[in-house]
């Protein structure tokens, strides 16, 4: 075979990326497209909650929810036996602005910066713009000497209103704990 | 008794702790023996967790697991979660229904009481193998415990000469369960809590309603408990057991504010959206809105508003227990009290508003001792001398009744101070 000239080797390696591409997009693209980019709002959305939180922005937390609205953390050992304590539960905003004023005025805990991670995230498009949405989660935690631990991780099952419209809110958030053996205590959102 | 570690005690009242006891492991140790093996009743569980025959669910005395069973018969026993052969951890779920019990690795089956009823190949094959002929079943069954129970709490015990459950109790304190469980109980949940320090401390933490009113701003802060409003402690005979209760809205601005002036621990900014999580309902009727029992050496009875609990302290390691709580409430619940009961879960728990503090305290005094161990604490709040039932909150007394009994049971001798 007559070596190559630069030009065709070029082109030659484009057409190759862009093949890789494409079947890469095939992948995942099909799930997106068949929603009109409703799953990638969704996401958009729940990486700007997860974002509020992680950079201590937590005055803003309250406000990716409904006034009427669920926000559940619940041992996974509980959700298996079918029984109803939860960790955390609030049903209505004011409860969660509640939970944050008692973090900054009142509490007492191990200072910390949190770090989430979260994948395998679906969204299931539902009537009159809802959706819902799962999604594993992860969150180290790093003391103030830098120290970092994995301090939860579970799955998010959430119901998402108003999913095409500007602003989004959670109606309900459930948090099921894997690791339900707490790692001293919860302060900052899950 | 003698001292058998390097550890002393200074003071006869107690008033004063060596920190090496909430660090060194062959305290730890020897605690697993003389405590925890000792003349000593040990929270097992609530009846209704199993509640059908052959119902069964694991447990911890100390650090050595246990599984608690009803058997046919309706009576609950207790053995060692470990195969009598090699020992196999033999029961490897949380909890379950069985009819017998077959460990994994040879197939050796126990009944619902822990007697060896079968093993495998017992007789060999063809003259081949097998046990030796006067291989005795009924010699290798399970490491019992005594049950005993009260009201619906069980107990157990590996001590063959321990008094019966019901006097080590004593009356004020059969008196609280009976006032905590009037009626058939439903559970409603579990939590558990990997706290960063001993176990020991959990114990002071509870015995302690002086901190409740300084480290925990929030119910601090609205009314929920304030060390200005009345509060009680009431021991058994032995004092190694407490309760405290304290009365709702039984302290005026004026106690408030001399109590608290000068105090950050109130916190008169710090107002509630949503206050229906202070809601409670008087169920019992005596106007007592936080009434908490320590029965020595490990579990707290919790009534918290409508919030109704156990919590067993759990060693795992001198710088590790795990909390573990069994909410409950009672078959005929109203749907309104069942709802707050699962709504003031806000309060208690590793997410609690009000409880995430004794976390955080257990993994700063674990912190701050290191290299302390022959440091003593100072505990001296509400006098020293006679432990006596207390009629204030503001003491830490009956902090002093757990190490009394503990440094019995451990062999430890205080010293006798230098004026008398």
């Amino acid at each position: 075979m007559a070596r190559a000239t630069k030009k065709t080797k070029k082109v030659g390696r484009r057409k190759t990326t862009k093949r890789r591409a494409a079947r890469a997009s095939k992948r995942t693209a099909p799930a997106r497209a068949a929603n009109g980019g409703l799953a990638e709002r969704v996401e958009a959305f729940l990486y700007d909650y997860i974002d509020a939180i992680d950079s201590d922005r937590l005055e803003e937390w309250p406000e990716y929810f409904t006034d009427k609205c669920i926000y559940k953390i619940i041992p996974r050992e509980n959700v298996e036996r079918n029984l109803p304590i939860s960790l955390v539960y609030c049903d209505n905003k004011g409860m969660l602005i509640d939970r944050v004023v008692s973090l900054r005025k009142a509490n007492v805990y191990n200072l910390h910066y949190d770090r989430h991670l979260v994948s395998n995230v679906r969204v299931l498009p539902g009537k009159n713009g809802n959706c819902k949405l799962r999604a594993s989660y992860v969150v180290y935690q790093t003391d103030l000497e830098g120290e970092s631990m994995m301090f939860s991780t579970g799955r998010y099952d959430a119901t998402v209103i108003g999913a095409q419209s500007a602003k989004p809110k959670f109606k309900e958030m459930v948090v099921t704990v894997d690791t339900f053996a707490i790692p001293n205590l919860i302060s900052t959102p899950l | 008794m003698r001292n058998w570690t390097d550890l002393t005690w200074p003071a006869e009242d107690f008033s004063r702790v060596p920190f090496g006891v909430f660090q060194d492991r062959d305290v730890f140790e020897q605690e697993q023996e003389r405590v925890f093996r000792g003349p000593i009743w040990c929270y097992l569980a609530l009846e209704a967790e199993i509640p059908n025959p052959g119902d069964y669910k694991t447990a911890f005395i100390g650090d050595t697991s246990v599984v608690a069973v009803r058997g046919a018969d309706g009576k609950i026993s207790a053995f060692v979660n470990s195969c009598a052969h090699r020992g196999t951890q033999l029961v490897r779920s949380l909890h379950g229904n069985a009819k017998d019990f077959t460990c994994v690795y040879h197939h050796w089956c126990y009944d619902l009481e822990g007697n060896l009823i079968g093993v495998p190949f017992l007789r060999g094959l063809k003259g081949k193998g097998g046990m030796p002929r006067d291989f005795d079943l009924r010699a290798h069954g399970l490491k019992t415990l005594r049950v005993e129970g009260y009201n619906g709490v069980l107990f157990c015990s590996f001590h063959r000469g321990v008094e019966p459950l019901a006097d080590y109790l004593d009356q004020p304190m059969r008196d609280y369960i009976d006032r905590l469980v009037p009626r058939p109980i439903e559970i409603l949940g579990y939590m558990r809590q990997r706290i960063p320090g001993n176990w020991k401390l959990y114990l002071e933490n509870i015995k302690d309603p002086n901190h409740a009113g300084l480290l925990h701003q929030f119910q601090t802060t609205f009314g929920l408990y304030r060390n200005t409003q009345q509060g009680a402690s009431i021991f058994d005979k032995k004092r190694r057991h407490e309760i405290h209760y304290s009365t709702l809205d039984s302290d005026d601005p004026d106690d408030i504010s001399e109590g608290y002036g000068g105090v950050s621990a109130f916190n008169a900014e710090l107002k509630l959206q949503d206050t229906s999580v202070l809601d409670y309902e008087d169920e019992i009727g005596d106007n007592r809105a936080i009434c908490m029992m320590s029965v020595f050496p490990n579990v707290m009875f919790q009534q918290l508003s409508n919030s109704l609990a156990t919590r067993q302290v759990r060693p795992r390691s001198p710088g590790e227990f795990e909390l573990y709580w069994t909410f409950f409430g009672f078959k005929d619940d109203s749907a309104k009290v069942r709802e707050m009961r699962l709504r003031q879960i806000n309060m208690v728990g590793p997410a609690g508003v009000v409880s995430m503090e004794d976390g955080e305290i257990g993994r700063l005094v674990q912190l701050g001792i290191r290299g302390e161990r022959h440091r003593h604490s100072v505990l001296e709040m509400g006098g020293t001398g006679p432990i006596e039932n207390q009629d204030t909150p503001l003491t830490e007394v009956p902090v002093r009744g757990f190490w009394r009994y503990y440094a019995e049971l451990m062999g430890y001798t205080p010293m006798r101070s230098a004026a008398e």
